[in-house]
């Protein structure tokens, strides 16, 4: 399984999480924590993608190679 | 690219690192290189070596023959399978040097005894070092191709091989991490060129620029996973390191839960300590965002399923914190899916498990609770030194329920007896 974000299993334990984070935002009630949580969401999302982007830069840069092993 | 001379070797200036390359990842300058006149130094430390020692030793002769191996025995117990071994290594070729530490030194110390010898011949030193483990599978050109990539651009200090997994098909355990190396492999691509490069060049193969390890003084005896360390000091000095896509090495990994859980703890809290104690923060970025990412999300559901507020949370910002989770889902998986093209080795199984996802989860929520351990161990430790502790009935009963979870600062070993297919 992939996890962007180091050597840290982040991108597997990390969705899952979040939902259940949703649910438990949804119980509780707390304004300011729920926001704490969604900068916390999206920024994950945007180290994701950005490490989704930087594959493809590279992997771009190495196909002549990857086509070649 | 310039280069600035400390202490008689040649440090490339450190690329700027910008926001860009967040996205846009630096782009390593390449000049040409003649593989045929490379001069190469492979270091192999063993520990009661087996008939794939002796294999990989003869992989790594036929890749050049500009090519000397230094095998280490890390003080191998006299037994008579070990010796008949070494008494096979030695006679293989004249290209062979076959050293023994005079203690057992782990890994870190024996490639230090080597690189001692190494320095100390008087003769022009070695173009690139190669670090590998003693139960390594090369393919033919892997060492061409690793040290094409490492002397192909003068800002490299260090360049990994792609990490395979030589007995995937032995059982459920050994197919995921099988898929978890493919993972791995994707990671390191998608960190090239961005804060100097991947995190960790790890041990099983890598190929280091001679004059960069010299700097570097070698390898640090006093950590428990050497290669991230290395890394990271060699980044912090301004070098960049990658993973060279076309050079495939096989890797034994552990057949069972009780030693995959002692490498997985060593590997994790090993990471812990080498972020812990990085002298530059950039050379560790990756771990630093996602420690902090990680730490906060398990703080926050923890603080979560305690607090409970005024009922004043708008609909949508939970609907948002799920939205986001799913579509994340949504996007990994998809890209699991398509980076199974690489995976030359795949078979029915393989595919079945990946599209079942429910396994590969459970195998990183158990990662998760080996990463969970690694910061109340560290934590524990901080305490104990930063206090002084004595080693009162609560201390020793900590460091026992530690050592019962597989949490030691002591020798971890997890090799797997392996016989050649």
């Amino acid at each position: 399984m992939i996890h962007f974000g180091g050597t840290v299993s982040l991108g597997t334990s990390f969705s899952p999480l979040g939902m259940y984070a949703g649910y438990l935002l949804m119980q509780s009630g707390n304004f300011w924590l729920a926001l704490c949580f969604l900068v916390l969401t999206a920024l994950f999302f945007l180290v994701s993608i950005a490490s989704l982007c930087r594959y493809v830069v590279n992997f771009q840069r190495n196909k002549h190679l990857l086509e070649a092993a | 690219m310039e280069a600035s001379s400390v202490k008689g070797v040649h440090t490339p200036k450190p690329p700027r690192i910008t926001l860009g390359h967040f996205i846009l990842p630096a782009h390593h300058e390449r000049v040409p290189f003649d593989f045929g006149n490379a001069t190469i130094a492979a270091i192999v430390p063993t520990y009661k070596p087996r008939a794939l020692t002796v294999r990989l030793i003869q992989a790594l002769l036929r890749s050049s023959p500009n090519l000397l191996v230094y095998v280490v025995d890390d003080c191998t117990p006299r037994e008579e399978g070990s010796e008949a071994i070494f008494k096979r290594i030695a006679t293989i070729s004249k290209r062979v040097t076959l050293l023994r530490t005079p203690e057992n030194k782990l890994k870190a110390g024996a490639l230090n005894h080597a690189l001692a010898r190494i320095f100390a011949e008087g003769r022009r030193y070695p173009d690139v070092v190669l670090t590998l483990d003693d139960d390594v599978v090369i393919a033919e050109n892997t060492v061409r191709n690793l040290v094409t990539e490492l002397m192909s651009s003068p800002e490299l200090g260090a360049v990994c091989s792609q990490s395979r997994v030589f007995n995937k098909n032995k059982n459920l355990l050994t197919r995921l991490q099988g898929l978890e190396y493919l993972g791995f492999n994707a990671i390191r691509m998608a960190d090239e060129g961005f804060f100097r490069g991947p995190l960790v060049m790890h041990g099983m193969l890598t190929a280091f620029r001679t004059c960069a390890l010299r700097e570097l003084g070698g390898f640090s005896e006093s950590h428990l996973i050497e290669d991230y360390e290395v890394t990271a000091r060699l980044k912090a000095q301004g070098w960049s390191v990658k993973s060279a896509v076309n050079a495939p090495a096989w890797t034994v990994v552990p057949e069972g839960l009780s030693r995959l859980w002692r490498q997985r703890t060593r590997w994790s809290y090993g990471g812990v300590t080498v972020v812990a104690g990085a002298r530059s923060l950039s050379s560790v970025f990756q771990d630093i965002l996602g420690h902090t990412l990680f730490v906060s999300m398990l703080l926050m559901i923890g603080i979560l399923l305690f607090l409970r507020g005024e009922g004043d949370v708008p609909p949508y910002v939970a609907d948002i914190v799920i939205t986001l989770s799913l579509l994340q889902l949504g996007i990994t998986y998809t890209f699991q899916l398509w980076l199974m093209r690489f995976y030359k080795e795949k078979d029915a199984w393989d595919w079945l498990i990946r599209l079942l996802l429910v396994p590969e989860f459970l195998y990183s929520y158990l990662m998760t609770v080996a990463l969970v351990g690694s910061y109340f161990f560290h934590s524990f430790n901080v305490l104990k030194q930063s206090m002084r502790l004595r080693p009162t009935f609560l201390v020793r009963a900590g460091v026992r329920i530690f050592r019962a979870c597989g949490y030691t600062e002591g020798h971890w070993g997890t090799r797997v007896q392996l016989p050649l297919p």
